[in-house]
């Protein structure tokens, strides 16, 4: 039985899966709602990899271009895990690569005050505004300064909002080694972000009692 | 892990503490049985030190939470669908196939000599030269270069004398059996190896371009 006739708005609204079916029946449209509904998870897995806007992009584009070639092998499971995992292996490619060049970080993106604007959201005031890219700002910086392996768990999962499993699967580590890293790099980002969290009041004054 | 200079009891001390942070943040995401929520909750009710830490661990995740993802710098939708990579390298394809065929040609020759051994050149080892032709060359000499007349060779041989392993032994060599074989030998092994290295090559090859999907 063939695949129901779909027009661009039933792409976005079509379970992963059936669009995946789709594409590895040769649908190009199905296979880009797939990359538009997770490429921000993909760039943000290699930024937080790559700590580089540029090579962030590039390593994206090309783990698309992967997932596009070997999408005959997906049989099943979570399909953002997997497209993240390939992701994830291009961006090591790239840190393995003799040719990567490190001249611009994202904590020199970040020191730069934010040149694209990319971590404004337009519905804030421009006071509002200031204030939440100065407390991403330092977010990212903060981050950007934890070992590679602690700061793509946590912005994994505490970013990304993913569960440890998935974590586990797109770093192909252990579920154990997934909570070490994240809770050594909590620890460490506790310490560096004690400042902002007090001037913002989301840490209990020492005198409060238990409870 | 144990880091140089650490004591064991150093290192057994970090370890302890490292699962007992990992347990808080654990509680913190909410991922605790309901035993260890109820131990770490225990732990809290006891230690303000342990309270101050989970309220820090949890104003961290809440704050990294509540920070958006940064956007794409743009659409990473394909304007066209990218070659298979089976296509791309061509050298690689051409090569593969090149191998392929020297291989399938190198067992094909194994498979030739080896029957050719068995069936035709092994059936000729063991044939027995003409009865005729044994006669004539191991007919004794009377001592002038003459053979000598039967009647006078059957005076010659007792009987047990006259088995063929005795005569068949020795022309073995001077017919050149040994030495057929021994070629044959050394050409079944020289395709043996050379099928399996080129063999190798093969899967090699054919293993390199899959890599970079994975």
């Amino acid at each position: 039985m063939g695949l129901p006739i779909m027009t661009t708005p039933d792409y976005n609204e079509a379970d992963d899966h059936l669009l995946m079916q789709r594409a590895q029946g040769g649908d190009l449209a199905a296979f880009n709602a797939i990359v538009e509904r997770h490429q921000k998870h993909a760039y943000n897995l290699a930024l937080s990899i790559l700590r580089d806007p540029s090579a962030a992009e590039d390593a994206t584009q090309e783990g698309f271009f992967s997932a596009y070639r070997a999408m005959g092998r997906f049989n099943g499971g979570n399909l953002r895990s997997w497209l993240l995992t390939i992701v994830a292996n291009r961006c090591r490619d790239v840190l393995r690569s003799p040719q990567r060049k490190r001249n611009s970080s994202l904590e020199a993106f970040t020191e730069a005050g934010d040149p694209g604007g990319i971590w404004r959201d337009p519905s804030h005031t421009p006071e509002e505004a200031a204030l939440q890219n100065e407390t991403v700002n330092t977010v990212h910086a903060a981050l950007a300064k934890l070992p590679e392996d602690q700061r793509l768990i946590i912005s994994l999962v505490d970013l990304q909002g993913m569960d440890y499993e998935e974590a586990a699967r797109i770093t192909n580590v252990s579920l154990g080694t997934v909570k070490s890293r994240l809770s050594r790099g909590r620890d460490r980002l506790r310490t560096v972000l004690r400042p902002i969290l007090e001037l913002s009041g989301d840490l209990p004054r020492p005198d409060e009692g238990k409870g | 892990m144990k880091e140089r200079g650490d004591t064991v009891l150093g290192w057994l001390k970090r370890l302890t503490q490292d699962n007992y942070h990992e347990r808080l943040s654990e509680y913190v995401d909410g991922r605790l049985s309901a035993t260890e929520t109820a131990k770490v909750e225990a732990q809290l009710a006891a230690s303000d030190e342990a309270r101050t830490e989970v309220a820090e661990l949890r104003a961290v995740a809440d704050l990294l939470h509540g920070t958006p993802m940064v956007e794409a710098p743009r659409s990473f939708a394909l304007s066209h669908a990218p070659l298979p990579l089976a296509h791309a390298p061509r050298q690689h394809r051409q090569g593969l196939r090149g191998l392929s065929m020297a291989t399938a040609a190198a067992v094909l020759a194994l498979v030739v000599v080896t029957s050719a051994d068995i069936a035709g050149l092994a059936g000729d080892a063991t044939d027995t030269p003409t009865t005729g032709a044994v006669e004539t060359a191991f007919a004794p000499e009377a001592g002038d270069g003459t053979l000598m007349d039967a009647s006078k060779q059957e005076s010659l041989f007792t009987p047990a004398e006259v088995q063929p392993p005795v005569i068949q032994e020795a022309p073995s060599n001077d017919l050149g059996f040994v030495e057929e074989s021994t070629v044959i030998d050394w050409l079944r092994l020289s395709l043996s190896i050379l099928a399996g290295a080129l063999g190798l090559a093969t899967l090699v090859l054919f293993w390199m371009p899959a890599r970079p999907l994975t």
